[in-house]
């Protein structure tokens, strides 16, 4: 077995762990405060996830930084979008 | 080993070439960042839509069920690291050994087709459809639009596991990858952020 294929069978492994833990996330009624703690967790497990499939998967640990920075950047923006508008909504902000 | 240890940075080499070092055909990455800019929109405008009807997204989601969604997850992480695999096979030259996984994640790739069918088949029976509005509306429509590209994506893994260069077998595999992304973020978003 090759390096390169070591390499993708940890990440395999990485991302079905990471996929495993965020289904009890989910369970239950929570306030708040809670909720967006849990919406916080549930984003950094995509970012984290989407982090190995930039790496390994789609193989930009060979290209070009600005692509690895690019498409991390693209995950963190969206993810935080996301978790600030869902903030917003659980502290009781809603569009007029 | 390290992930940063085989980090390998090609900025270094190729002068300009802003493609150096990507797997593939140069335009599939052209593709898979228009893809992901919709996608993004598609993301966002989800959250601020759930804005405007919390209740009505808060019921919606109650119907779905995160371990159907949660075992789609682990079915295209595993097709996408049966084609990463077939891609690293193809390049040590063991081409049969890469068309048979290729056609591998193709399959499994199906499996979440199917899946998802059961899903659209529980959701359609509760009386919901494209046109419920609110959270359907947007679930029917993020849904199927990625499992649109997911059927375009089994397409493309098969054509390039028949003609199995390993430049055609790494673009097929960055398309396929890219629908692995999107979804590792349209999950929670529709399935387990309440």
């Amino acid at each position: 077995m090759t390096q390169s294929m070591i390499v993708l069978f940890r990440a395999w492994g990485i991302l079905i762990a990471l996929s495993l833990a965020a289904l009890p996330l989910a369970d239950g009624e929570h306030g708040p405060a809670f909720g967006i703690a849990v919406a916080a967790a549930l984003l950094s497990i995509a970012v984290a996830k989407g982090r190995q499939i930039l790496l390994h998967y789609m193989e930009l640990h060979r290209a070009r930084r600005c692509w690895r920075t690019g498409l991390t950047a693209y995950l963190l923006v969206v993810g935080l979008l996301i978790l600030a508008i869902h903030a917003a909504g659980a502290l009781g902000w809603h569009p007029a | 080993m390290t992930t940063a240890d085989i980090i390998i940075d090609a900025d270094t080499d190729a002068g300009s070439d802003p493609f150096v070092g990507l797997p593939g055909h140069p335009m599939i990455w052209i593709l898979i960042l228009s893809e992901l800019a919709v996608f993004g929109v598609g993301f966002v405008g989800f959250a601020v839509a759930r804005l405007f009807d919390p209740a009505g997204f808060a019921a919606g989601q109650a119907h779905l069920s995160p371990m159907l969604g949660g075992i789609n997850t682990i079915v295209l992480v595993t097709s996408g690291f049966l084609a990463a695999l077939g891609v690293s096979l193809a390049r040590g030259g063991w081409r049969f050994r890469a068309r048979g996984l290729f056609v591998a994640a193709a399959t499994v790739g199906a499996l979440f087709l199917a899946i998802k069918g059961v899903e659209y088949a529980a959701a359609f029976e509760a009386g919901h459809s494209l046109d419920s509005g609110g959270f359907y509306t947007l679930y029917f429509l993020l849904t199927g639009f990625h499992a649109l590209h997911v059927v375009m994506g089994i397409l493309l893994l098969l054509i390039v596991a028949w003609h199995d260069s390993v430049e055609n077998l790494e673009t097929g595999a960055a398309f396929w990858h890219m629908l692995d992304l999107v979804w590792v973020v349209l999950f929670p978003l529709l399935y387990l952020m309440r």
